[in-house]
């Protein structure tokens, strides 16, 4: 059984569409995470579940008991979920202990039985005898654990997260999200985690909802999402990648399921999801990521996707080396490993394996 | 989870979520509607009353331009309108020539007792200038005026060489008080400029002088322009100073004439809305002016995160320029309100100050003589309290409805909120008198109409201030409550009201202070036993009663500042500069 379903939602605000038709369902104690670039209606659709926000068409329903539809907003006090915001929202008038108590102080506890929750989750999040200082007194990277502390202390069904983690800086950033999927991991909430950060969303999910404009454009693992994108958006937005595209040199696809493709560099045997490709369009979409491109040893054979290529520019990273180079008109980008050392000017080959190129639905 | 919505069959959820829906949505029409309602009824209402009485010939049963016409033909009439120009015209010119050296040396320059004058400033504009022209009165009165006796003696004189009263005595007078409206907003806009733009001039190579005229004027002429409207608006609802300084010598501005009008005999309604009516006019004119040309000031706190600019070295000109700024601080409040203690501490008004002649009985005498005095006191002190909490009470309902709901039309509110605003005290007394005196309000000789004319001129001012309050107060903070299980009204009483209790403190001090000491609408309201404690400064002025008058108004004065320093220690400067 789902834990959280989400059938067919949309909002609007006056003509833009925030969330446009979004449907998914997620299991329980899953880490889903909605990403996509500023404007993608990933944090509108988090205040929809919250409740926040009434929805214009579809429903949201929670253990099959419906919470929101167009009509009826099940409010956000009595939905038994639990946020944090990205500005943290740390009342500034009351101290981290009466921050984090909060939550409990409505639920009929025993003082003492407060005080041991509220000392247990500080202790979880690093925070012990942080319980009398204020707001103004703590850290970002402080405040960002109260604020998971309040909303973890109450035990809810469904954590949302909001870019919690944005308002950090950079190192802070990679120690606090491993904190985060080590915390997932022990306690086992359903997490729905909302970023812009690939990095952070390759970390922390268990299945990544990447978003844009308002539309879910891909979900899946974040294995799936980086190694079969299904267009040139996903492919760019997770990690880096080289677009190709071509005329497809045949209708079908040849015994080890490969088509040839005639792009500007000359024939490419792609291999990867060829089955979505259309193969009666005129121009297909490939892309090819740096770090798959290869520089083979051996003679120059033009029928396993080797071509003459020019390095255009080269940046030297010490464990790796990232060339521009061109392959005719097409520029790409390599990521090379140290061994590979050319100067910029060189004439190289490369090879693009077939099984590393993918295929692209371009719409 | 709710039992009201633990359905497993979507398309009945939808249904009963349909029906529960409306009825929501009935209960969010009902409030906005109710909010909107009231406010319009206690503002545009009067209102149009009283433009009707200025159109409308109830004899005749016919609409008319007759009184437009023959306000503005009878020279007496007319006058009062040419006089209000006149004044806002040289008050302008004069509250130039005074603020701007005095905001540029308090901002920019090493001027010795800056830091003194901006808080003398404060003062300035926090006192009522009735007060201050009941000083001058008592100064320059042309026969016992305090500074013209001496004179009197020396040159041998019959009268004293000065006149207060008059259109002059006027403009002297007022323009004291009216010079810190252009000096705040200009000593503001000069505080939090960015240095850069005058070093990136300097490094090009333009000298001090040319610096300042082409760089900074421009830059800080937005806020010259606000504080001249801020002037002019004042000059044209202003009442309680040309009562005082004009009225006696029959030189009117609009306000004293509307009250004229308004309490002759016979008294004229229809004359005095007609006269009333320009400076409703002009008041809308120049807050639409502001709004619209210079609208981003309004919501704005001052917190001044800018880098501290460059003091600009003026060698010794700073010494000129302080003492002007100390001269002007001193004879524009200093010496006025020491008029004001002096009359109130001599036994007899006349006698000269020797210490035989000193007595604080007049500060007792005028509450054991008679029961006037105590109980206006008292209902001044029951108005203002009231004005308080009504608006408190309302305004945060209306910042609510604009600020946290989507409920359409809710800027309705802000336009509602900003007509009030374009109301003056004597426009706004008449109007209230005309509108609600009768059947089937009957409100006139009560205290309720006070409170409806005080809440009306307040709301704007608390709105304004419990929305700017209820923005600062993150929205997440009390959704986070929301979520971890606080319905709304707890999160009202542990989150959003906590947080805005210092400043909704500060604001309920200021605005106390000013319903307690207000006169043009508590001088259209009034009638015998209703008094209210300016309406009785204001009497005692027209009777020349100087002891009771001194001490009356120098226990006012005292109060004012008592309230307005509390204020100030509640929450800084953010409070004045709205």
């Amino acid at each position: 059984m789902s834990h959280l379903r989400i059938n067919e939602l949309t909002k609007k605000f006056g003509s833009t569409i925030a969330v446009n038709n979004f449907s998914i369902d997620i299991k329980k104690g899953e880490s889903v995470v909605l990403l996509g670039p500023s404007g993608c209606g990933k944090t509108t659709l988090l205040k929809l579940i919250a409740g926040f926000t009434k929805p214009d068409e579809g429903l949201i329903s929670v253990e099959n008991k419906v919470i929101s539809t167009p009509y009826e907003v099940l409010p956000p006090d009595k939905r038994q979920m639990s946020m944090v915001f990205q500005s943290y929202a740390i009342w500034p008038h009351k101290t981290v202990f009466e921050n984090v108590a909060y939550g409990l102080t409505m639920r009929n506890m025993r003082k003492t039985e407060i005080q041991s929750r509220v000392r247990d989750v500080l202790e979880l999040v690093q925070l012990t005898g942080f319980e009398e200082r204020y707001s103004t007194q703590l850290s970002g990277g402080q405040q960002q654990r109260v604020a998971l502390a309040r909303a973890m202390v109450v035990e809810p069904s469904i954590l949302l997260l909001d870019e919690p983690l944005s308002n950090l800086d950079a190192n802070l950033r990679v120690e606090m999200r491993e904190e985060l999927s080590a915390l997932h991991k022990r306690v086992g909430i359903t997490f729905v985690y909302v970023t812009h950060d690939q990095a952070e969303a390759m970390v922390l999910a268990q299945r990544i909802v990447l978003m844009k404009n308002g539309l879910l454009v891909q979900e899946g693992t974040p294995k799936d999402l980086y190694e079969k994108p299904k267009n040139s958006f996903v492919a760019s937005f997770i990690g880096v990648a080289n677009i190709f595209s071509g005329r497809p040199e045949s209708s079908a696809l040849d015994e080890k399921n490969r088509i040839r493709i005639k792009t500007s560099c000359g024939s490419v045997q792609v291999g990867r999801q060829t089955q979505q490709a259309d193969l009666s369009k005129d121009k297909i979409f490939f892309c090819v990521r740096p770090e798959w491109v290869e520089f083979p040893s051996g003679a120059f054979d033009p029928n396993a996707n080797q071509f003459k290529a020019k390095i255009l520019k080269r940046q030297y990273y010490g464990k790796t080396i990232n060339y521009e180079a061109a392959i005719g008109e097409q520029e790409i980008s390599i990521e090379a490993k140290f061994k590979h050392d050319f100067p910029v000017g060189a004439e190289v080959t490369v090879e693009l394996p077939p099984d590393r190129c993918v295929c692209l639905q371009e719409n | 989870m709710s039992a009201a919505l633990n359905f497993m069959d979507k398309s009945y959820a939808r249904v009963w979520g349909l029906i529960k829906g409306i009825r929501h949505e009935v209960l969010r029409a009902v409030i906005l509607f109710g909010t909107a309602a009231t406010l319009a009824f206690f503002v545009l209402y009067p209102l149009g009353i009283l433009l009707k009485r200025s159109l409308y010939d109830y004899a005749a049963d016919a609409w008319t331009l007759a009184n437009y016409i023959r306000f503005y033909s009878e020279p007496e009439l007319y006058g009062a309108f040419l006089t209000t120009v006149k004044l806002a015209f040289v008050s302008v010119v004069v509250s130039l020539l005074i603020a701007l050296p005095m905001a540029w040396g308090v901002s920019r320059t090493s001027m010795p007792g800056r830091t003194l004058i901006r808080s003398l400033v404060v003062l300035v504009f926090s006192t009522p200038s009735f007060l201050g022209a009941i000083g001058w009165v008592i100064l320059l009165g042309p026969r016992a005026g305090l500074l013209n006796k001496p004179l009197q003696a020396i040159f041998g004189l019959n009268y004293g060489p000065f006149n207060i009263y008059g259109f002059w005595g006027m403009v002297f007078a007022l323009s004291f008080f009216l010079y810190p409206f252009l000096f705040f907003s200009v000593a503001a806009a000069l505080d939090n400029m960015d240095p850069g733009y005058e070093q990136a001039a300097k490094i090009l190579g333009a000298g001090n002088l040319k610096v300042s005229l082409t760089v900074t004027l421009p830059l800080v002429m937005p806020s010259i322009l606000s504080g001249v409207a801020l002037v002019i608006l004042e000059s044209f609802v202003v009442f309680g100073a040309p009562a005082v300084i004009g009225a006696p010598v029959h030189v009117h501005t609009l306000s004293t004439m509307v009250y004229r009008l308004f309490s002759g005999d016979p008294p004229q309604f229809h004359m005095a809305a007609t006269a009333a009516v320009p400076i409703v006019l002009m008041a809308g004119l120049i807050l639409v002016f502001q709004k619209l040309y210079l609208g981003r000031k309004q919501y704005q706190t001052i917190t001044g995160k800018s880098p501290q600019p460059e003091l600009v070295d003026i060698g010794r000109w700073k010494y000129v320029l302080s003492a002007f700024s100390f001269t002007i601080v001193f004879t524009g409040i200093v010496l006025p309100l020491l008029a004001l203690l002096q009359a109130s501490i001599i036994k007899v008004w006349g006698m000269p100050v020797t210490w035989d002649n000193l007595t604080l009985n007049h500060y007792i005498s005028i509450f054991t003589q008679s029961d006037i005095v105590v109980r206006a006191f008292r209902n001044s002190f029951v108005l203002a309290g009231g004005t308080v909490v009504v608006c408190v009470l309302f305004t945060f309902v209306m910042a609510w409805i604009v600020e946290r709901t989507t409920f359409p039309g809710r800027e309705l509110l802000a336009f509602l909120s900003m007509i009030a605003l374009s109301i003056p005290g004597v426009a706004l007394g008449l109007a209230l008198i005309l509108a609600f005196a009768g059947a089937p309000f009957y409100l006139y000789g009560s205290l309720w109409i006070f409170l409806v004319g005080y809440s009306v001129k307040a709301t704007p001012i608390m709105f304004m201030f419990a929305r700017s309050a209820l923005k600062q107060v993150h929205e997440e903070l009390e959704q986070c409550a929301r979520i971890l299980g606080a319905h709304w009204a707890k999160t009202m009483k542990d989150i959003t009201l906590p947080l805005m209790k210092k400043g909704l403190l500060s604001v309920g001090t200021i605005v106390f202070c000013m319903k307690f000491r207000d006169m043009p609408t508590s001088i259209m309201l009034y009638m015998g036993g209703l008094e209210v404690v300016s309406v009785l400064i204001y009497e005692f002025s027209e009777e020349a009663n100087m002891s009771s008058l001194g001490a009356l108004s120098f226990l006012v004065l005292i109060i004012n500042l008592a309230l307005v320093s509390i204020s100030r220690r509640l929450v800084g400067k953010g409070a004045f500069e709205l």
